[in-house]
């Protein structure tokens, strides 16, 4: 236990530790080594895209399935062979799973009528609890006579009532509208930050995570593509697969050459690219990055222009983003359209001229 | 008046078939032999009759019995069932459903062979020396419920296993992850959102026990009659009309005092639980 504790003593280091754990069903591995450790009272959001094995690392954590290989801590204790109640884990489920012949007060009292709380104490913490989340006076609703805000409050004060070490969020504002997700996820920040329990969330919408998480980890296929704050994930991609799934409008394969002193990306047999960064050894297949707000867009063809990653091309298609509109562009050479944004108030149209820095061109492996 | 209208033949063929030979039945029961005049005597013969008031008793208690019994052995099953991936579940409910494609009057045979004085049973056991004497399993009430019991079983697996099916798995990992070990989740979560299934298997069951026929004549023999039995031999061998139609009475209010006993239950069970 020494190893596992913080200089301080205060306990161990980390909440929870993943030590290459795998997961197999049949013949499919659906996850592949996860490595990944959360700090106490952190926020983390396991986000990637349908079927990459978000929900399965969740369950895992919470003891409903068991990891093929490698090891599972919770506060610094082994739970390979610890049941789910033994586990002293607050669950929200997606479908909330509240359980529908108890009323909501009775929903939230049931882990402390589990744990043998005395009839007064668990009815001061269950109050506690129900208005931590804004139901008071709704306790003794029935599930059915909920809203579905009201329903997934209540699923969140039955998991946090009990005080668990940690605090598992399967996609729980998936079922709510657009108006009450954002209320609820305001709400959830809240909620965490009070009570201070370590939080895993799981979601496969981006703005989501982005705006809960002190720290993201994104998954594909059953792999870790990156873990970091939302800010190093946004400004600092790791991959491909990371730029794509953020968002980064202009993806564009190519291989690394070299040119006299530097390297260059090749994206066509006529356009090489400029970059301040390049971590790759000539040869390589890479995937160049460039953001739609890095790209400069002059409205004047002008076909005379070199330099510096600069384009003559056409404006095919204008998609209207708000204040901003993305302008799709087809440029002398290049196979894909690149992607610009410009104020929706002055569109251009027709042959423009598109530029970018070269410390705007990210080089990435494609783990597409 | 479309829906009268396409409904018509329907009701027509419930009307002749079903209700038609009820009022018949009723008329038999309340008049005197010649028909001539209304009559209770019929019904007092009925309550004086010791045959008749233990063929009650023996009816009600094996079809109470009966029904306890599925429950034990389907709640398991339909468990299993409701757990079992979907290959298995689907070998599981077709063994399960399998005997209700047999003859009630086959399976009866087939218990006779195997619980009769030199049936299987007691030939084993005497061999391992459980037993000197042969037991007497069958022309008797244990025959019956043995036998009612195996035949019922299927209609209360398939309606346990309709609710089981449908309740969310998540339901018992909350509960689980709340501290709640599988017995307790069992009967704090699965038992309570089963209950709905639990009470129309218990309907079906009960209703179908009462008025089983074959199963109770074959097994049940001339000593211990049921209400149906006994309904028979007054029809076949006393050719008692009136008596049989009380009897036929009794059973139909016993089948009602059932079913709204069973709607009770579920009303309380709604209420109690929203
Ligand atoms: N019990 C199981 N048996 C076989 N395969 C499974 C099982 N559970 C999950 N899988 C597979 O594992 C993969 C990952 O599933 P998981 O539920 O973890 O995905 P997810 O990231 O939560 O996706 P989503 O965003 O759609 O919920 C999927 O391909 C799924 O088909
Ligand atoms: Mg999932």
């Amino acid at each position: 236990m020494t190893d596992m504790t913080s200089p301080a003593g205060t306990g161990p280091a980390f909440a929870v530790e993943m030590r290459d754990v795998s997961k197999v069903f049949g013949e499919t591995t659906v996850l592949d080594r996860i490595s990944f450790d959360i700090r106490p009272g952190e926020f983390v959001t396991f986000l990637g895209p349908s079927g990459c094995g978000k929900t399965t690392s969740l369950r895992i954590l919470a003891g409903f399935e068991q990891a093929t290989s490698g090891d599972v801590r919770i506060n610094g204790q082994s739970v390979s062979d610890m049941p789910p109640w033994h586990r002293d884990i607050g669950i929200v489920f997606q479908s909330y799973a509240l359980f529908p012949y108890m009323t909501a007060r009775d929903n939230v009292g049931f882990g402390l009528k589990m744990r043998r709380v005395p009839k007064a104490e668990m009815a001061k913490r269950v109050e506690e609890a129900l208005k931590l989340v804004g139901l008071s006076g709704l306790g003794d609703r029935y599930p059915r006579q909920l809203s579905g805000g009201q329903r997934q409050r209540v699923a969140l004060a039955r998991a946090l009532v009990i005080k668990p070490q940690l605090l598992l969020l399967d996609e729980p504002l998936s079922n709510l509208d657009a108006k009450l997700r954002n209320e609820m996820r305001y709400e959830l920040k809240r909620i965490q930050r009070e009570s201070g329990i370590t939080t895993v969330f799981v979601t496969h919408d981006q703005e989501e995570a982005f705006s809960l998480s002190d720290r993201i980890v994104l998954m594909s296929k059953g792999e870790i593509k990156q873990a970091g704050t939302s800010r190093e994930i946004w400004e600092k991609p790791r991959t491909g697969f990371v730029a794509d799934f953020i968002g980064v409008d202009n993806l564009l394969p190519g291989a690394v050459e070299k040119d006299g002193d530097e390297l260059v990306v090749r994206i066509s047999p006529s356009v090489t690219l400029k970059t301040e960064i390049c971590d790759f050894a000539p040869g390589s297949a890479v995937l160049v990055a460039v953001r739609a707000k890095d790209v400069i867009l002059n409205p004047v063809a002008d076909e005379t222009a070199t330099g510096l990653n600069v384009f003559a091309g056409n404006i095919i298609d204008v998609e209207y983003r708000g204040e901003r509109c993305a302008c799709r562009v087809r440029c002398e050479g290049i196979d894909q359209t690149l992607v610009a944004l410009v104020a929706s108030s002055h569109v251009p149209s027709g042959a423009v001229t598109l530029s970018f820095a070269s410390d705007a061109v990210m080089v990435l492996t494609d783990d597409r | 008046m479309t829906a009268w209208a396409l409904s018509s033949p329907a009701v027509l063929l419930v009307l002749v078939v079903a209700i038609t030979p009820s009022l018949i039945l009723l008329y038999q029961a309340f008049r005197t032999p010649d028909g001539a005049a209304f009559t209770l005597e019929h019904f007092e013969r009925l309550f004086n009759s010791r045959i008749a008031g233990q063929a009650f008793w023996r009816t009600l208690r094996v079809s109470l019995i009966t029904t306890l019994l599925t429950i034990a052995g389907g709640y398991p099953l339909a468990m299993l069932i409701a757990r079992s991936r979907e290959r298995a579940a689907a070998l599981m409910l077709g063994i399960v459903v399998f005997p209700l494609m047999v003859s009630v009057v086959v399976r009866a045979f087939g218990w006779i062979v195997i619980l009769g004085p030199s049936g299987i049973v007691n030939q084993i056991l005497p061999g391992i020396g459980l037993i000197t004497e042969p037991l007497a399993l069958v022309q008797n009430e244990i025959g019956i419920i043995i036998g009612e019991t195996q035949l019922l079983l299927p209609y209360m697996v398939l309606s346990l296993l309709a609710v089981l099916r449908n309740v969310d798995p998540h339901l018992e990992e909350a509960s689980l992850s709340l501290g709640a070990n599988p017995l307790r989740t069992f009967f704090a979560v699965t038992l309570p959102v089963s209950i709905p299934g639990l009470l129309s298997g218990v309907l079906l069951v009960f209703s179908l026990a009462i008025t089983a026929f074959a199963t109770p004549q074959i097994l049940g023999g001339a000593r211990s009659p049921m209400l149906t039995t006994l309904l028979y031999r007054n029809v076949f061998s006393t050719y008692d009309w009136a008596a049989a139609a009380a009897i036929a009475i009794l059973l139909a209010l016993l089948a009602i005092g059932f079913v709204t006993l069973q709607r009770l239950a579920g009303r309380l069970w709604e209420k109690s639980h929203g």
